[in-house]
């Protein structure tokens, strides 16, 4: 098709038609790359100051954390416990989520929620341990939102993990609420 | 639509379109016209200032845009949200910029008075013409539809939570909501209103598209660099008041396409469609049985009263002008400004990206001082909206070529115009003092606010005026070939014409924007980079002079 042509109606609508279909085949590579996109789909995690080191190696040690040294912190500070823990090597100290979420349930729990969403397969990982290992019974209704949200969305390794740390949550917590267990009587047959 | 107009009756087009009441014919012909004009009539060859060999219509260029911005919402969104997001998003978008485009565009898509002169006078039946334009305006909003929702489309299809029952279903959604959309539009106008839509309306119409131009373009930038995952989250816990919106309903149908959709959903929206569209056949086809000279289809016919002769402009304005040709342009120009509605809602629009950049600064705590901070991301946004304030310009004296009344423009042509240059720069001088300069000081005003230093915000607004004033003579340049108002608006031509210049200008500007990043880290930085900004200014308006001198003597000769 020549210059002349293509300044004709059928030509303009061939041009027309021509960008529709660059944009078909563009359109379906990017369907089929969908691998691609999700590599960039990750959590950033901050830096923990030096200054802050101590009292998260204090918190990974004896489970607890200072709590008037963690008042004096922001919110913003708060979290970068939460990155510090996220992004130490395999295993991570099993104390620290416990101490964080007992010092401020609402942020660490949200922040945890939020990698489930948002971050990559080794982070909503390492988010599910976090959550595991912090044993907070507020947990459990969030981790019930996050399986139905993940069912819907065919991700069923993902699934899996989570419905796992919720029925482990679950028996927890349903030991916990035992008034037999809490009163540290044991059922006859048991003894 | 490209079928011979003297086709014989025999076809079963033919025979439906008898049995319809329409004539055949003169219908073809109609609608061949309208489609001939929609890519490259005359009036897209003027409106653009495009040359006979030009190959790419202002359509094409809309029709394009149309395309990124449903191709960037995809990229964004893609594998980062659930398939009723997806849909949600896309469908809500598709559907709200069909009917902006269609209120901003109503004279051009819907009720063109002109006709009128063309077609008033010929053996046209009332119920064909109405048929002819109704399938225009069917064509029309098909192809946007097209345009806004192909590749939603198709890269839903790779979502994890999709099947193949998933692209069936988007196609139908999509029908269904922009049919809607536009139906209930044209019903409201021509049922409540006066047949068009009110001057204040489009105004509001045409920021609406500014918002969504932002959210596309640099929300989608944001979202990518977000390092608070709140698309994911807004996605995760989308709020209940969703569920009550019509693109709610729709996407809802498009994600259960696999598995068991409700199908009654599409089902009533047809339904709805085909009542809704009965209605917009009678009603619009009685608005065109009253289109006469005068009447709601016509510009208003009451003007402001002009000023005395010998009295052109104020004390602005000979403050602010050299010569009696700077003097006329200018006041020819901020007449324009304060008289056309079309004019004024076409211009405004390219201010938003600036204003928006800040407002999302401001929302995000991003609009850090460039001068102190180091963080990159808490700078960005400062320095983009400043040099944002480059496209303005090329846009809105692009626009200054189209008017209504474009065919007084030969008052101008005859006038001794003896310096085209300085003609150009009272209109360059009209849009940057009376519409770029308030935007400065605002912008001066936020940023001596938020950094709490005046002087930061001096210097760096000092350097914003200079890419406003370069890029002023950069539009001299590439735009001003021929006397302002002289070209009529059509479909696409005032959105298209500008975009590879507009482009060219911003990605120039941002440029720039790099290496004043780098240049306020020290005093002596900024100075060397404040001084060549000015030669750089200073070399355009030379430039600008040669170049504006030779083009309006090869449009005279032209006209």
């Amino acid at each position: 098709m020549n210059r002349q042509e293509l300044r004709t109606l059928r030509g303009q609508l061939s041009l027309l038609g021509a960008m529709f279909a660059v944009s078909v085949v563009l359109a379906a590579v990017m369907a089929a790359e969908r691998p691609f996109f999700e590599k960039f789909i990750a959590e950033k995690y901050g830096v923990l100051p030096a200054g802050m080191k101590t009292l998260a190696d204090g918190a990974a040690d004896s489970g607890k954390i200072d709590p008037e040294a963690f008042s004096k912190l922001t919110a913003v500070e708060r979290l970068l416990f939460y990155d510090d823990w996220m992004t130490r090597p395999d295993p991570p100290p099993p104390r620290t989520p416990a101490a964080l979420v007992a010092a401020d349930p609402v942020l660490y729990l949200a922040r945890a929620e939020r990698s489930l969403v948002g971050g990559s397969d080794s982070q909503k990982a390492r988010a599910l341990k976090f959550l595991e290992l912090a044993g907070s019974r507020d947990a459990i209704p969030l981790l019930q939102k996050a399986r139905q949200w993940s069912i819907k969305r065919r991700t069923s390794d993902l699934t899996a993990k989570i419905a796992d740390v919720l029925a482990r949550l679950e028996r927890q917590s349903a030991v916990v609420n035992d008034p037999f267990v809490t009163a540290g009587i044991t059922p006859e047959g048991e003894r | 639509m490209s079928a011979r107009t003297d086709a014989p009756d025999t076809t079963l087009t033919d025979r439906v379109l008898r049995r319809l009441g329409v004539r055949p014919r003169p219908f073809r012909a109609l609608l061949r016209a309208y489609v001939l004009m929609d890519f490259r009539s005359q009036q897209f060859g003027r409106a653009t200032a495009a040359k006979p060999k030009d190959l790419i219509t202002p359509l094409f260029w809309v029709v394009g845009q149309y395309l990124l911005l449903s191709f960037i919402t995809s990229a964004v969104l893609f594998a980062r949200v659930s398939a009723f997001f997806f849909a949600l998003v896309h469908l809500g978008v598709s559907m709200l910029v069909i009917g902006t485009s269609l209120v901003v565009e109503f004279n051009e898509v819907v009720l063109d008075a002109e006709d009128l002169n063309v077609v008033g006078h010929q053996p046209v039946p009332l119920r064909t013409y109405s048929a002819a334009r109704l399938t225009n305006l069917l064509g029309y909003v098909l192809m946007m539809t097209a345009a806004l929702n192909l590749f939603p489309a198709i890269v839903g299809l790779g979502l994890r939570d999709t099947g193949w029952a998933y692209l069936p279903a988007y196609v139908a959604a999509a029908l269904v909501g922009n049919l809607a959309v536009v139906g209930v539009l044209l019903l409201l106008y021509t049922t409540l209103m006066s047949g068009r839509p009110s001057d204040a309306a489009r105004e509001v119409l045409a920021w609406t598209q500014t918002i969504l131009i932002m959210i596309a373009f640099y929300g989608g930038q944001l979202v990518l660099r977000d390092g608070q995952d709140r698309l994911e989250m807004a996605a995760y816990n989308s709020p209940g008041w969703l569920e009550y919106l019509p693109p709610a309903w729709l996407a809802h149908f498009v994600d259960g396409a696999s598995s068991g959709a409700a199908w009654w959903i599409p089902g009533a929206g047809v339904l709805f469609n085909a009542a809704v569209w009965a209605l917009v056949m009678t009603r619009v086809s009685a608005l065109y049985g009253r289109v006469q000279p005068g009447g709601a289809a016509w510009q208003r016919a009451t003007l402001p009263r002009l000023r005395e002769p010998g009295a052109l402009g104020g004390t602005w304005a000979r403050l602010l002008t050299r010569s009696r040709q700077e003097r006329a342009a200018f006041w020819l120009c901020s007449t324009m400004l304060g008289r056309d509605q079309d004019l004024r809602m076409r211009s405004w629009p390219s201010l938003g990206m600036a204003l928006a950049l800040v407002l999302l600064g401001l929302f995000m705590g991003q609009l850090g001082d460039p001068f102190v901070s180091r963080n990159m991301a808490n700078v960005v946004l400062p320095i983009a909206a400043l040099y944002l304030l480059a496209y303005p310009l090329p846009a809105i004296i692009h626009n200054l070529n189209f008017s209504r009344d474009h065919a007084a423009s030969w008052l101008l042509w005859s006038a001794p115009v003896a310096d085209c240059f300085a003609f150009t720069e009272g209109l360059r001088k009209a849009v940057t003092y009376k519409i770029l300069l308030p935007l400065v000081v605002a912008l001066f005003v936020v940023f001596a606010l938020v950094w709490r230093d005046p002087l930061h915000a001096l210097l760096h607004m000092a350097a914003g005026w200079l890419v406003v004033v370069g890029a002023g003579h950069a539009a001299q340049i590439g735009i001003m070939r021929r006397f302002p108002f002289s070209a009529p608006a059509s479909r696409g031509a005032i959105t298209g014409g500008v975009a590879l210049f507009g482009g060219a200008v911003s990605a120039t500007a941002m440029s720039l924007a790099a290496v004043h990043y780098f240049a306020v880290r020290s005093p002596a930085g900024f100075a060397a980079y404040f001084a060549a900004l000015a030669a750089l200014v200073l070399a355009l308006r030379i430039a600008a002079r040669h170049v504006v001198q030779q083009k309006f003597a090869a449009a005279e000769s032209y006209e």
